[in-house]
């Protein structure tokens, strides 16, 4: 027969095994929440000291960079009003220097027929335009003359018969390539 | 192991891990905070980096206007002929013509000007006569020239198989 054992302790018996781990355990995890709020809080110091560095040292480079600009815009636009007018005169200069009239008289030797005699050439240099007066042999040659030249801006000023040679006046642009 | 200081340990470990808990807590939402306002300044930073940029291109420009002037008394030595070579230039101009087989009818110039860039420009009229060959080997050789030799004005006349060309040249000379 089993014998009957009774308990009579005023409190409930603590079980070692489980209460001392959970102890210990709930232990660590607040030391381990004590290390990380003491990481982030020194990480935080840390970055707003390198913040605060680097804020400090771009503020006063730019302060320092702003008055050098300030300087060198005020030289620039003095440079700017004494020299353009020169830059551009030269440029003016060069742009003309390289209008070359021989590649006009190239242009016109490839594009007129052959049997179209250039009587005379006026040429200026600022107007990108040449005045020809041209002579053909007969009317078929006017017109083949008409069509070569049509792509070049062509301005028809006059054109007439007289002894049997039929003579033209015209007025055209040439853009180099 | 008593019941008391189980208790006791129970609420110290509670007390230190609810301290614990709370300032954890805390610092991170006051860290996230904090660094949700340095995007801000962040964003200060880099437009202030961006502006210092800004200025380095206006210093940079500077420098490159500084320089101008150096440059355009090179171009001016280059491309302007020497105000002491104006007959030198001129008897070229003959021996060019002279080169080409070609007649010369006149040589006519006029009066120096100043240009806005303290040099002299002089027209020259040049009138010549010569086979279309010729007279376009001349004009190539004024083309080719080195100098500010420019070629204003031309007019080309046929007359029976001759060429009569009037030029207008402007020659710029350095004073």
């Amino acid at each position: 027969m089993k014998k009957i054992r009774l308990n009579i302790a005023l409190h409930r018996r603590i079980n070692k095994a489980v209460f001392i781990p959970s102890i210990l355990a709930a232990f660590i995890f607040t030391l381990l929440l004590f290390y990380f709020t003491y990481h982030l809080t020194s990480r935080y110091i840390n970055d707003t000291r390198k913040m605060k560095n680097r804020l400090g040292s771009v503020k006063s480079e730019l302060t320092k960079l702003e008055k050098e600009g300030e300087t060198a815009n005020i030289k620039i636009a003095s440079e700017k009003s004494l020299w353009n007018p020169r830059i551009a005169y030269c440029n003016f200069l060069i742009e003309k220097k390289v209008y070359y009239l021989s590649e006009r008289l190239n242009f016109l030797e490839t594009v007129l027929p052959s049997e179209i005699q250039v009587a005379s050439l006026q040429w200026k240099n600022a107007q990108n335009q040449m005045e020809l007066q041209l002579i053909a042999p007969g009317f078929p040659q006017v017109l083949s003359t008409y069509k070569a030249l049509a792509p070049y801006d062509l301005d028809l000023i006059s054109d007439f018969e007289q002894d049997g040679r039929f003579h033209m006046n015209v007025r055209l642009k040439y853009v180099s390539k | 192991m008593s019941v008391n200081k189980a208790k006791i340990i129970f609420a110290v470990t509670a007390i230190l891990f609810s301290i614990g808990f709370f300032l954890f807590s805390g610092t991170w939402i006051f860290v996230t905070a904090k660094r949700l306002y340095w995007q801000r300044e962040q964003q200060q930073i880099a437009k202030w980096e961006a502006r210092k940029t800004e200025l380095g291109h206006i210093k940079q420009n500077q420098k490159e206007w500084d320089e101008i002037e150096a440059e355009f008394s090179a171009f001016k030595k280059q491309r302007f002929i020497p105000k002491i070579d104006f007959y030198t230039f001129r008897q070229n101009l003959e021996m060019m013509i002279r080169n080409n087989n070609l007649k010369k009818v006149s040589l006519r110039f006029d009066a120096k000007e100043k240009t806005m860039i303290d040099t002299e420009k002089i027209r020259f009229h040049v009138n010549i006569v010569g086979d279309y060959p010729s007279i376009k080997r001349f004009i190539e050789g004024l083309e080719d020239l080195p100098w500010m030799v420019l070629l204003d004005q031309a007019q080309l006349k046929l007359d029976n198989s001759q060429v009569e060309a009037l030029l207008d040249l402007e020659v710029h000379f350095a004073s």
